[in-house]
Parts: structure tokens; C-alpha cells; sequence
């Protein structure tokens, strides 16, 4: 008899999903889905109606552990909508804030989330983490505090750091202010180097597993790489196909050749390139993307293209790919304060009758916001498509990979190791539902 | 002795949990047992098992899921702390009520798994008792870690009954007006206020006056006015139970 086996609450990741696998009388595994449980907070009806002064605060709170995205996102998409520019520092400290708070979210998936898996086999707790590798815990708790901390001198608070605001930031940074960044920068060395040392360790170990669990085959898409980690600039995006093959897309064409599907089982939808297919049209977002034709220059970095090759599709490979980000983060933010920051951070922005899309790169990938307002600067539509929300369908595809890797030889049963074993590749996308079903579908039409 | 400690998310960003994590070493350091968190766990069942002496919750009740969770978590739990604006007074979440078409939001519920969208978005006080409250979108950590370290200590939770106003240090004439100056508040998409002044007298809506203080007035040093993320002051002596009236009015919603 055929049957389906259920992981409610998946966990270690952030909200709420579950999984189910159907099996098959034999015992092989015929389809997984990958379910959001939770509905939208719907904030496209939140939004609507309110003044856009108010947005980027209220955008923040869509997520607690990316909320320098969402709000940096959503004063760009306004800013775009009214053809509004903002001065050179308030960019650099926009950056600034998205760079602190990639390296906390790093940190905290890498040490907390996904880490405890990748260094200890079975079902295990924070605990067991701390009993076995006090130092690996302490460096992530380290570097964690460190992106809040620098997070808290840009933006007075470390959690939903939400001094932008259309046309710019509210607050520069004194000398004082930098002088303690630079410190608290100094001082992620050591706990850099004891996860760089595990990160080896891992690869290492368990360097078949990370390149074959979960692979599947798709796109790629992220803002285009340089010499450093850009997560602000989102004038070209780079649409890197299966075959290698590269586009170049504004953000606004993003999402005309995006289609959102609807699953019945599913909160959330699955987006895929329209003129490929839902099949075929799926792409991944997130520190991959970013990391496939980056020029990167850091040791982890070198060992990540060593390990998997120029161009990768392998699932577990985001796990590492984190950590070369995490040094890129920390360069980068030296790289902004170096090059100086004025006074001249803020422009008014003048609401006019308009639509605009704009990308961030959030520390999950790619981050979409799009907003319609009136001449008053009221919302009149919202739209917001995070990097979870990008990856629903590759995330049920890597677990039906995984699912079949574990299940097929149990013929039907499922202990508790095989669940957080499947749970594992879910785990490597570092979903956060809260995100990934910030609106519901509403479609905004163009008009010309 | 240790305090078997557990987290929930209900309806929230998580925010409030990495504030949480923000206190650092201090929850590490011994004292606290983690026995339920979906976020610091692997095998987590939907339902408790250990007894747990502190539940602390995040975010509001946002499906029937939530709810049925809560009912079925209190008779193992001893105290409770709600954790955030979200789960004090039902916070962003709560929004979503004010507009009609997502009141009730009927015809978007999934067919299996999902879980329904609770009629009235709340805070969990509705069904559970909550002994302490912890308001800020998120709280800051060193209230957090001051109020668990009192619990785990048995001393008392540390009071804040002053204002954000009394923690902000901005020149101020104490003549602010509460009718915006020409009949409209100036927003923050203007130029970018005089970070010396108070932000009411010169004409931008700051929410500090009618704010409960303890975050030490960050936003406002950071020239960002407040937006009253920690809840208004005059609910600071009152948190408390719904009275069986307004429990009344919730279970009419209900229905
Ligand atoms: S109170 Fe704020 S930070 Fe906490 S869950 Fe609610 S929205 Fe998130
Ligand atoms: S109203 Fe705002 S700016 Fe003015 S004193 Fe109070 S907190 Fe400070
Ligand atoms: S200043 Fe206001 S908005 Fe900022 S943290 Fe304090 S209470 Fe919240």
C-alpha cells in the first residue's frame, strides 16, 4: 500500500513548514511537497492605503533576520517609482547595514541552524553542539554579536535597523562610530579562522556527500559579482542558465519573465521563468548564485571553487558558500569605511503617481519588492517576492532527491535520523517562510 | 538549578527570537535548560513533553493552529512571558485586521496541511495567562536578559515606567505640539530633521511621549523618531488578562 510520511515542523529553519513524501507499495519514493503551513501576514493589504513614509519600517518586520533587506529594498523600489536619487554616503551606508547583517545571518545559520548537522550525525541539540565544539559555538555566538553590534552603531537598534527612508538615510557615522566598527571588525579574526577551520573540516569529511545530496539541476539568478560581495546595485541582474549561458536584466524585467504558480497544498507560491516552464524554468537565488561568477579573493572562496568546480549545481554547496560570504562581508564593510563617508545623506523624494521594482541582495538571495503609488505617496498596490519564495520548488525537488537517497531501502519506514537527514538539504537554502509568504498573489499590472 | 526553558513562534518574524539570541553567552551560560525551540532544536514534536518552567512566546495567534497549540501547551507550563509587541498586544500581525479583505480571509485556506487563518489575529493572552510581558518589536536584549536572569534568580523583573521621552536627551522647549503645525505631521520622506531638536517641535509625528521607555531611546539617537514599538504607556500598569467580556466578544468573533 502506498503511503504518505509527514515532517511536521521542520526544524532549524525559520517559520513554519512541513514536508510530505509519498511513497510508493514498494516503498519507493514517488513525490515530495514542500508545504508552507502558515499563511501570509498579508502585507500587501497591509500596505495598502498607507502613506509610503511609513513602509520600510513596516517592511522590516516582515523578517527578523533579513530586515536590512527588506527595508533598504523597499525605499529603492520608491525611490525608483519616483525617479528619486539619493547621495553617495547614504548608499554606502545602506551597504554598510545590508553587510552587517548578511554576516549575523551568516553566522547564525552556519553555527546554529546548519551547522550541529553537518558536524554531528543524528538527531542532536544546541547542547550537543556546545558539549562537543565549545569553540565552533562561541565563535558563531562572536561574529553574530558583531554584525548586531556594528548594526546597532549605524542604526541606534540591533534588530530592525530601519534608518532608511525614501531618498536616503537618517544618520551618518562620526569618527568615533567608525572607530568602533574597525575595532569590532579586528576582532572577528579569531573566530573567522575557527570557522574557516571547521568549514575545511567539513569539506573534508564529507566532501561526496556535499557534492551529491539533493543536487538538482536549474538556474541561477543574482545580482552580478565583481571583485567584492554586491548586494545593492541592481542594475544589471545575471540570469546564469543551466548550459552557463549568461543574461543581463534591470530589475523591472525580473519580473516580467517571472510567473508565480499557485499549489493547492501550498501557502506559498512557486516562481519560474515563464517562456522555459515550471519544470525547466526554475532558478535558485542565495550566496550560490552570488558565489558562480563572482572574483572573489578569499581562501574559502579558492577551496569552494576547488571543491566544486567553476560552475555548480550541487545543493549542500550554499552551506560553504556562506562562510567564503561571511569573509566577503567583513572585507567589504573595511572597503566602504576606507573609502570615506560625507554628510550629504539624504535628498527629499518628491511621491509622485508611479510603479517601481527593485532587488536587494538579501543574505538568502535575490529579495523583490514592488510598489504602485499615488501622487500623494499613498500604496495603492504592494508586491513582495523574497529569496524563499524564489526557491519553494528547488527546495522540493533537492528533498525529493534526498528523500529517495533515504528512504528507498527502508522500504516504507522513516526513523527519526532519516527525517532530520531529509531535513538537512532544506536546512542548506536557509529557508525563512515568514518571508517567502510576506503577500499574497496580486499581480500588479503595467500600465502603459 | 536549572530552568527548563522553551520557545515558541507563533505569528511573527522571528525578530524576537534573534534578540533573544542577542543576549549571547549570558542564556548559554548555564541556568537555562532549552527543552523546546524549533529554532535551536532538531526533533521538536508539536506538543511539549518536558515540563517547562519558563514558555516564552513570540509573535501573535495567527491560525487556529496557534491557538489549539496554547490550549494544549498550558497545563505543562508554569510561568509565561510574552515576548515582543506581537505576542503583548498582538503587534503587526494584528494589522491585517483593520482591512476587510483579509478579515476573516475566507476562500485562501489551503486544502490539507495548512493551517487555517484564525478569524480574530491576537495576542496569545487570549488563551493563555501570561505572567510577564516584554513589549518592543523586538525587545531589546539587555530587557530580556535582565528579566529572564531576575526570573531563573527569583528576584523581582525589573520595572520600566517612564517613557521614551524621559530617555531621550534631545533639546527640547516642553511646548510640543499635539496638533501638527498647519494641520499636517512633516514625514521623513522631507528633508532629514535637525538631530539636536526634538523631533515633535519641529514638526515630525514622534510616538515617544505615549511610548513605554527601556531601549534607551536608540531610534532617536539614530535621528529615526519613535514608532512606538515598545507599546503605549498607559497599558504599562494595566497588562493584564481580557476581562471575561472582551473574552466574550473574541469567542462572537469566532464563531
Ligand atoms: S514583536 Fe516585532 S520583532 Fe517580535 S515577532 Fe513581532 S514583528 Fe517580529
Ligand atoms: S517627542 Fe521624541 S524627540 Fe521629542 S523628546 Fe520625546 S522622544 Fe525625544
Ligand atoms: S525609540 Fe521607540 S521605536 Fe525605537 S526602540 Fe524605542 S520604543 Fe521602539
Amino acid at each position: 500500500m502506498s503511503k504518505i510520511i509527514t515532517i511536521e515542523n521542520v526544524a532549524r529553519i525559520e517559520g513554519h513548514a512541513s514536508i510530505a513524501i509519498y511513497v510508493d507499495k514498494y516503498g519507493k519514493v514517488e513525490k515530495a511537497e514542500y508545504i508552507a503551513t502558515e499563511p501570509s501576514r498579508g502585507f500587501d493589504t497591509i500596505f495598502k492605503g498607507k502613506h509610503a513614509s511609513e513602509v520600510p519600517g513596516l517592511a522590516a518586520r516582515i523578517c527578523g533576520i533579513c530586515y536590512a533587506a527588506h527595508n533598504i529594498c523597499a525605499c529603492k523600489a520608491l525611490e525608483y517609482a519616483w525617479e528619486t536619487n539619493i547621495p553617495d554616503s547614504a548608499k554606502k551606508i545602506r551597504e554598510l547595514l545590508l553587510l552587517a547583517n548578511t554576516l549575523s545571518s551568516h553566522a547564525l545559520h552556519t553555527v546554529f541552524l546548519a551547522g550541529p548537522g553537518l558536524l554531528i550525525d543524528g538527531v542532536n541539540t544546541i547542547t550537543d553542539l556546545q558539549k562537543k565544539y565549545p569553540d565552533f559555538l562561541e565563535a558563531g555566538i562572536e561574529l553574530r554579536m558583531i554584525g548586531q553590534q556594528i548594526g546597532e552603531i549605524i542604526a541606534g537598534r540591533k534588530v530592525h535597523t530601519i534608518i532608511s527612508v525614501p531618498g536616503g538615510v537618517l544618520k551618518t557615522l562620526n569618527q568615533e562610530e567608525i572607530d568602533k566598527i574597525l575595532t569590532l571588525l579586528d576582532a572577528t579574526t579569531k573566530s573567522m579562522k575557527t570557522i574557516e577551520e571547521y568549514t575545511y573540516r567539513i569539506i573534508n569529511e564529507k566532501k561526496d556527500f556535499l557534492l551529491s545530496y539533493g543536487k538538482i539541476e536549474t538556474n541561477f539568478l543574482a545580482i552580478k559579482q565583481s571583485k567584492k560581495l554586491e548586494l545593492y546595485n541592481d542594475d544589471s541582474m545575471e540570469l546564469l542558465m543551466k548550459d552557463e549561458t549568461k543574461e543581463y536584466l534591470s530589475s523591472s524585467e525580473v519580473l516580467e519573465r517571472i510567473t508565480e504558480e499557485e499549489k493547492e497544498y501550498s501557502y506559498i507560491r512557486h516562481p519560474y521563468i515563464t517562456s522555459m516552464g515550471p519544470n525547466n524554468g526554475q532558478f535558485r537565488v542565495g550566496p550560490v548564485a552570488r558565489i558562480q561568477n563572482a572574483k572573489w579573493d578569499n581562501n574559502v572562496f579558492h577551496k569552494f571553487k576547488e571543491t566544486f568546480g567553476t560552475f555548480t549545481q550541487s545543493a549542500m554547496s550554499y552551506d560553504i558558500s556562506r562562510v567564503a560570504e561571511m569573509f566577503e562581508c567583513i572585507k567589504g564593510m573595511r572597503d566602504i569605511i576606507a573609502s570615506g563617508l560625507d554628510k550629504d545623506i539624504k535628498n527629499v523624494a518628491y511621491p509622485k503617481d508611479g510603479i517601481g521594482v527593485a532587488i536587494v541582495e538579501a543574505p538568502r538571495g535575490a529579495l523583490l519588492h514592488q510598489y504602485e503609488t499615488d501622487n500623494e505617496g499613498i500604496v495603492k498596490k504592494a508586491r513582495v517576492i523574497a529569496p524563499t519564495t524564489f526557491h519553494q520548488g528547488s527546495i522540493e525537488r533537492s528533498t525529493f532527491e534526498s528523500a529517495r537517497e533515504v528512504l528507498d531501502s527502508k522500504k516504507g519506514d522513516c526513523s527519526d535520523e532519516d527525517k532530520v537527514k531529509i531535513e538537512q538539504v532544506i536546512r542548506a537554502y536557509d529557508p525563512c517562510m515568514s518571508c517567502g509568504g510576506a503577500t499574497q498573489l496580486r499581480i500588479i499590472k503595467r500600465q502603459i | 538549578m536549572a530552568v527548563n526553558v522553551s520557545t515558541i513562534q507563533l505569528g511573527g518574524c522571528s525578530g524576537c527570537h534573534v534578540s533573544l539570541l542577542d543576549v549571547g553567552k549570558a542564556i548559554f551560560a548555564g541556568g537555562i535548560n532549552v527543552v523546546h525551540s524549533y529554532l535551536l532544536m532538531d526533533k521538536v514534536t508539536d506538543t511539549i513533553e518536558a515540563e517547562t518552567d519558563l514558555l516564552i512566546i513570540e509573535g501573535a495567534i495567527l491560525t487556529n493552529k496557534d491557538e489549539s497549540l496554547l490550549r494544549q501547551m498550558a497545563p505543562h507550563v508554569k510561568k509565561v512571558l510574552a515576548l515582543g509587541s506581537c505576542a503583548c498586544f498582538g503587534g503587526i500581525a494584528c494589522l491585517g485586521n483593520l482591512k476587510s479583505p483579509f478579515k476573516g480571509n475566507k476562500g485562501n485556506n489551503l486544502k490539507e496541511h495548512g493551517h487555517k487563518l484564525h478569524p480574530l489575529i491576537c495576542s496569545p493572552k487570549a488563551f493563555i495567562d501570561i505572567d510577564f510581558f516584554v513589549p518592543g518589536c523586538p525587545p531589546p536584549a539587555d530587557i530580556i536578559r535582565d528579566t529572564i536572569l531576575a526570573l531563573i534568580e527569583g528576584r523581582p523583573v525589573p520595572e520600566i515606567a517612564h517613557t521614551v521621552c524621559d530617555e531621550c536627551v534631545r533639546e527640547r522647549n516642553y511646548k510640543a505640539p499635539s496638533i501638527p503645525p498647519g494641520g499636517k505631521w512633516k514625514t521623513l520622506l522631507e528633508e532629514a530633521p535637525d538631530p539636536k531638536k526634538c523631533f515633535l517641535e519641529q514638526g515630525y509625528l514622534c510616538l515617544g511621549r505615549q511610548t513605554i521607555g527601556g531601549c534607551n531611546a536608540g531610534c532617536i539617537k539614530a535621528n529615526m523618531s519613535c514608532e512606538g514599538c515598545r507599546g503605549p504607556i498607559f497599558l504599562y500598569r494595566n497588562f493584564r488578562k481580557f476581562s471575561d467580556k472582551e473574552k466574550g466578544e473574541i469567542l462572537k468573533c469566532l464563531k
